[in-house]
C-alpha cells in the first residue's frame, strides 16, 4: 500500500511540473521536432542540408509564409479564418508593381499605399464578418476569388518586371555592421525583458526562474544569433562553390521553393555590395514577429483577441467590443499580407497575376503545426514561425533529395495531420 | 402491485446525495405529479427512470408492471415504453415534423426510407394529438405549443406505457395548455400512466390524481390531490428551517442608484419576457430576486446590464440619469457589472489563467496607451486573490482546473476590479460548497456596507431571505410580490407560483 501511495504522489508531482509549464513544453517539443527534421535531412543529403547556403536559402524561403502566418495566427486566435491571404499577396504585389513601374511613384509612397490598401481590404472583410455576421470562411473565400480576379483584370494577364530599387525587399541583405548592431540591440532588449519580468515576479514573491536560467536563456539566444550571423556571412562565398545548390529550387513546384533565388540574389548583390549578412526578408519577418508577439502579450488589443477566441460570450459580457476588435484583426492580417506581397514581388523580381496562389493554406498549416487551435483562443507567434520553418525544411530537404513534387505534397499533408493529432492526443490525456 | 414501484433509489454526485433512498409507487393510468424546489432531485429521478443514468450508476431498484428494470440507456427505456418530454424541446428544427417523429427509427426497406409510410404514420399520430398540420411542415415554422405536441406524438409512436413530462407548460399559452391537458386526459383514459412535473400548483391541482413531494433528495410524502391545499403543498416543499448561514448586515441605505420605470423586454419572437417592471435600488442595499426558472429573473438582469439583445421599452435611470446601455461594455463603463448564472459559459475564458480572467474587464486601468504594466496587473490580481481568498498555487493556473467556488470568486473578482456601483449576481452560489458560499455572503455584506448596491437572483430561497434587505418576486415577467420584512418561503412561493389571474 505504502510504496504505491508514494508512487502516486510522485506521479502527481511530475504531472504538476508538466502542467505548470505546458506552454514551454509545447514550444520545446516543436523546436525538437524541427531539429529532428533538420538532422534527418542533413544525414540523408550527405551534409548539404545544414550547409550555410542551404540554411540561408531555407530561412529566406520560409519568410513569406512566416509573415503571412503571423497575421493568420491573430485571425485564428480570434476564432476566425482568413482564406484570402494568398490572393491578397498576389493582388497587393501587383498593385505595388503597377504603382511603382507604371505610375512611377516614389518607392516609399508605393509601400505606404500598398500597406494602407492591405489594411483597408482586411478591415473590409473583417467588417463583413463582424458587423454583418457573415462567416469568416465565406467572406474570405469570396475575397480569395475577388482579389485574384481583380488583379488579373487590372494586369490583363501581364507580368510586370520591377527594377532593382524595389527588389531590395526580397533579395537584399543587411551589411555585416548593421546586422551586428541589430543583434546587439535585440540581445539587450531580450535581457531587459527577462530581468524585468523576473524582477516583477520576485517583487510579489511569485514563482520566478532562477538567475541561472535567465542567464542561460540569454546566452543561448546569443549563441543562436551568432550562429545564424556566421551562416549568413559564410553563405556568400559558397553560393557559387556548391554546384548542387542550383537545382534545389527548381524541381519543386511548391510555392515555397519556386522562387528564382539565385538570379535574384545576384541582382540584389549589386545593390547591397559584397558586404552581406542577414537577408532583408528574414529581418522583416523577425521584426514583425517580435512586434506582433509584443502586441499579443502586452497590449489590451492582444489580450482581447485571445478572450474573444477563447469565449466570445464571456468576452462580450466582460465589456469587450467584439465586433471592432474582430475587424481590426482582419485589418492586421491584411496589412501583413501587404508586407508579404511586397517581399514576394521583390524576391521574384516581377509581379504575376497568379502569384502566391495557395499560400493561405501554407500559412494556416504553419499556424496549426505550431500548436494554434483552430477553435480559437490558443496559439503563439513563436509556434507559427517554427511551423513555417518546419514546412520550409520539409520542402528544402525533399527537394535536395530529388523527391518528386507530388510525393512532397503527400508527405507534407501527412505531417500536418500528424502534428495536429499529437496536439489533440496530448490534450486528451490531460 | 402498482404499475411503477420505486424502491430505495439513491444517487450521488461526487459524494453528495441528489437522491437519498426514495420509495414510492405510481398506479396504472394515473396522472402523478412530482413536486419539489429546484435541486430537490426531480430531474435526477427522471433521468434514472428514462435510462439516462444506466442502472450501474445508482443504488436501489424500480419495477414496471412487476418486472425489475435495469435500463442501460435511453434507447432501452424507449423500447420498454418509457418516454420523456423534457423542458427543453429536443426536436431538430431544420427537419420536417414527420422526419422528427421517426428520427432514429425511420420506416425503411434495405436502408431506404419509405416516404409514404413515413407520412401516413406521421399523419395518424398527429391526428391523435389533435394537431392539424401537414407532416411536411418544417419544425422551425411551428409555435412552441405545436412543437410540444409534436414531441408527444413522437412519444406516442413508441407504444408508450409511461409518459414523463418535465415542466411542459413553461413556454405555452393558456389555450395551448388546455389543449395539452385534454390530450393528457385522453391518454390517461387509454391506459397510459403519466408522471407530471411542474412548479405551477394550480396545474397540478387541475390535472393530477396524486402528488409526491421531494425535498433535498428525500421522499417526503405522497398525497391524494383532493386532500391537500396549496399552502400545505408549499410548506411541504420548502419545509426546512433557515440556518444561521446568513450574516445579514445593518441596512445603511443611501441614495437611489438604479430606477426602472415601466421597464419591458421582448424576445426575438416579440413575446414579453419582462413586463413593465418598476424597481428602485439604493446604494448599500441588497435586493433579492426570487421566481421560478423562466420567470424572467435572468432576463431582467441582462436588461439592466445591456446584455439583452431584443427590443426594450421603458426607462432606466442610473445615478439619477436616464441611460440606455446597448452593450455590457457601456454598462461596465458606468459602473454596472454582472456575474452570470453559468460561469463556465458566460463568465470565464476557461483555457486561460486566473490572471488573464481577473483582469479582462479592467484592461484599461492597468495600461497606458494600450500597453499593460505587468507590475500593476500582478499587483491587482494578488490583491483580489487575497481579498476573496481564492486558493491557488499560482496566478498563472488555468481557471479550468479550479473548484467551482474558486472559479466563481475569479468571476466576482473580475467584476469587483471595475469598481462597480451596482453589482448584479445571477445564482451566485449555484454548485458551490458551503464554505465558499459563506465567504461569498460575507463579501456581499462587506460590499453593501461600503455602499455598493447589489441585486441577487437566486433559486435558493433561504439564501434570498437570509441575504436580502428586500425581496422582489418575479412571476411571468412581472413583479408579483415585494417584501421588506417578515418574508417567508411560503409567501415567496405563493407569489412566484400564482397564476396570472391572481396577480
Amino acid at each position: 500500500m505504502r510504496p504505491q501511495l508514494k508512487k502516486q504522489i510522485h506521479k502527481m508531482e511530475i504531472k504538476k511540473i508538466f502542467n505548470s509549464d505546458s506552454r514551454n513544453i509545447r514550444a520545446l517539443v516543436m523546436v525538437f521536432a524541427l531539429l529532428t527534421i533538420c538532422i534527418f535531412f542533413h544525414i540523408a543529403t550527405n551534409g548539404i542540408f545544414l550547409s550555410p547556403a542551404n540554411i540561408t536559402n531555407l530561412v529566406r524561403q520560409s519568410s513569406i509564409v512566416g509573415i503571412l502566418a503571423i497575421g493568420m495566427l491573430l485571425v485564428i486566435v480570434s476564432g476566425n479564418i482568413d482564406l484570402s491571404v494568398g490572393s491578397m499577396v498576389g493582388f497587393l504585389g501587383g498593385i505595388a508593381s503597377l504603382f511603382f513601374m507604371k505610375q512611377g511613384l516614389n518607392l516609399w509612397v508605393v509601400i505606404m499605399l500598398t500597406l494602407a490598401i492591405g489594411f483597408i481590404a482586411g478591415c473590409l472583410q473583417g467588417a463583413l464578418t463582424a458587423y454583418l455576421r457573415i462567416p469568416a470562411f465565406i467572406v474570405t473565400l469570396g475575397g480569395l476569388l475577388i482579389f485574384r480576379g481583380s488583379i488579373m483584370a487590372i494586369m490583363k494577364g501581364e507580368t510586370i518586371s520591377i527594377s532593382n530599387e524595389f527588389q531590395i525587399f526580397g533579395g537584399g541583405f543587411l551589411t555585416f555592421t548593421t546586422s551586428c548592431i541589430l543583434i546587439f540591440v535585440a540581445i539587450l532588449f531580450y535581457s531587459f525583458y527577462i530581468f524585468n519580468q523576473r524582477k516583477i515576479k520576485k517583487q510579489f514573491s511569485l514563482k520566478h526562474s532562477s538567475i541561472a536560467v535567465s542567464i542561460l536563456k540569454i546566452t543561448s539566444l546569443c549563441f543562436f544569433l551568432a550562429f545564424f550571423l556566421w551562416i549568413f556571412t559564410h553563405n556568400n562565398n559558397q553560393t557559387e562553390v556548391h554546384p548542387i545548390i542550383t537545382p534545389i529550387a527548381v524541381p519543386s513546384e511548391s510555392p515555397l521553393a519556386t522562387l528564382p533565388e539565385y538570379t535574384n540574389a545576384a541582382n540584389a548583390s549589386s545593390i547591397a555590395s559584397d558586404d552581406r549578412a542577414i537577408p532583408i526578408p528574414v529581418v522583416i519577418m523577425i521584426v514583425l514577429a517580435l512586434i506582433v508577439s509584443f502586441i499579443s502579450k502586452f497590449t489590451i488589443f492582444g489580450r482581447r483577441i485571445f478572450a474573444i477566441g477563447g469565449n466570445a460570450e464571456a468576452a462580450w459580457l466582460s465589456g469587450i467590443n467584439i465586433k471592432f476588435n474582430t475587424m481590426l484583426v482582419f485589418g492586421l492580417c491584411g496589412l501583413l499580407s501587404a508586407v508579404a506581397g511586397i517581399v514576394y514581388t521583390a524576391r521574384l523580381g516581377s509581379a504575376a497575376p497568379d502569384a502566391a496562389a495557395g499560400y493561405e493554406l501554407y500559412a494556416i498549416a504553419a499556424c496549426v503545426i505550431g500548436g494554434t487551435s483552430l477553435m480559437g483562443g490558443r496559439g503563439t507567434i513563436f509556434g507559427a514561425i517554427i511551423g513555417a520553418l518546419i514546412m520550409a525544411s520539409l520542402d528544402s530537404g525533399m527537394s535536395i533529395l530529388n523527391i518528386e513534387p507530388f510525393y512532397q505534397n503527400i508527405i507534407k499533408g501527412a505531417v500536418l495531420i500528424l502534428a495536429v493529432y499529437i496536439d489533440v492526443a496530448s490534450k486528451r490525456k490531460k | 402491485m402498482s404499475f411503477l414501484e420505486i424502491k430505495n433509489i439513491s444517487k450521488q454526485f461526487s459524494g453528495v446525495y441528489a437522491l437519498n433512498g426514495i420509495s414510492f409507487s405510481v398506479e396504472k393510468g394515473e396522472i402523478h405529479a412530482i413536486c419539489g424546489e429546484n435541486g430537490a432531485g426531480k430531474s435526477t429521478l427522471i433521468k434514472i427512470l428514462s435510462g439516462v443514468y444506466s442502472s450501474r450508476n445508482y443504488e436501489g431498484n424500480f419495477y414496471i408492471a412487476g418486472n425489475e428494470i435495469h435500463f442501460k440507456n435511453i434507447h432501452e427505456a424507449e423500447k420498454n415504453g418509457v418516454a420523456v418530454i423534457h423542458q427543453e424541446l429536443s426536436l431538430v428544427k431544420t427537419m420536417t415534423v414527420a422526419e422528427n417523429i421517426f428520427l432514429g427509427k425511420e420506416p425503411s426497406k434495405f436502408g431506404i426510407i419509405q416516404p409514404h409510410q413515413l407520412h401516413s404514420k406521421a399523419k395518424h399520430l398527429l391526428e391523435q394529438v389533435g394537431l392539424n398540420i401537414s407532416p411536411e411542415t418544417e419544425v422551425s415554422d411551428l409555435g412552441i405549443g405545436e412543437q410540444q405536441l409534436v414531441e408527444i406524438a413522437k412519444a406516442l409512436d413508441k407504444n408508450t406505457r409511461l409518459l414523463i413530462l418535465d415542466e411542459p407548460t413553461t413556454a405555452l399559452t393558456e389555450k395551448e395548455i388546455k389543449k395539452l391537458f385534454d390530450l393528457l386526459h385522453q391518454l390517461q383514459s387509454s391506459g397510459v400512466t403519466i408522471i407530471y412535473i411542474s412548479h405551477r400548483l394550480n396545474e397540478i391541482k387541475t390535472l393530477c390524481n396524486r402528488v409526491t413531494i421531494l425535498r433535498d433528495g428525500k421522499f417526503i410524502v405522497t398525497k391524494t390531490n383532493a386532500t391537500i391545499s396549496n399552502e400545505d403543498l408549499i410548506h411541504l416543499m420548502v419545509g426546512r428551517e433557515i440556518k444561521d448561514l446568513y450574516p445579514k448586515s445593518e441596512i445603511k441605505i443611501g441614495a437611489p442608484i438604479l430606477k426602472l420605470k415601466n421597464f419591458s423586454l421582448y424576445d426575438s419572437s416579440g413575446k414579453k419576457k419582462i413586463n413593465s417592471v418598476n424597481l428602485e435600488v439604493h446604494a448599500g442595499e441588497i435586493i433579492g430576486i426570487a421566481g421560478l426558472m423562466g420567470s424572467g429573473r435572468t432576463e431582467l438582469l441582462k436588461g439592466i446590464n445591456g446584455a439583452w439583445i431584443g427590443k426594450q421599452e421603458g426607462e432606466l435611470f442610473f445615478n439619477q440619469k436616464l441611460l440606455k446601455f446597448s452593450s455590457p461594455a457601456e454598462a461596465i463603463a458606468n459602473g454596472v457589472v454582472m456575474v452570470s448564472e453559468d460561469r463556465k459559459r458566460f463568465g470565464l475564458v476557461l483555457s486561460k489563467s486566473i490572471r488573464f480572467n481577473i483582469n479582462l474587464s479592467n484592461l484599461k486601468n492597468i495600461s497606458a496607451r494600450g500597453i499593460f504594466s505587468s507590475e500593476k496587473e500582478i499587483k491587482q490580481t494578488l490583491q483580489i486573490l487575497q481579498q476573496l481568498s481564492i486558493k491557488s498555487n499560482t496566478i498563472e493556473q488555468s481557471v479550468e482546473h479550479l473548484s467551482g467556488g474558486n472559479q466563481q470568486k475569479v468571476v466576482i473578482g473580475k467584476c469587483l476590479l471595475v469598481q462597480p456601483k451596482l453589482l448584479l449576481l445571477d445564482e451566485p452560489t449555484r454548485g458551490i460548497d458551503v464554505g465558499a458560499r459563506a465567504e461569498i455572503y460575507k463579501l456581499m455584506n462587506q460590499l453593501s456596507m461600503e455602499g455598493m448596491a447589489i441585486i441577487m437572483v437566486s433559486s435558493d430561497l433561504p439564501e434570498v431571505i437570509g441575504m436580502s434587505h428586500r425581496v422582489v418576486v418575479i412571476n411571468e415577467g412581472k413583479i408579483s410580490g415585494e417584501f421588506s420584512s417578515g418574508v417567508t418561503q411560503e409567501k415567496i412561493m405563493n407569489a412566484a407560483t400564482a397564476e396570472k389571474a391572481n396577480t
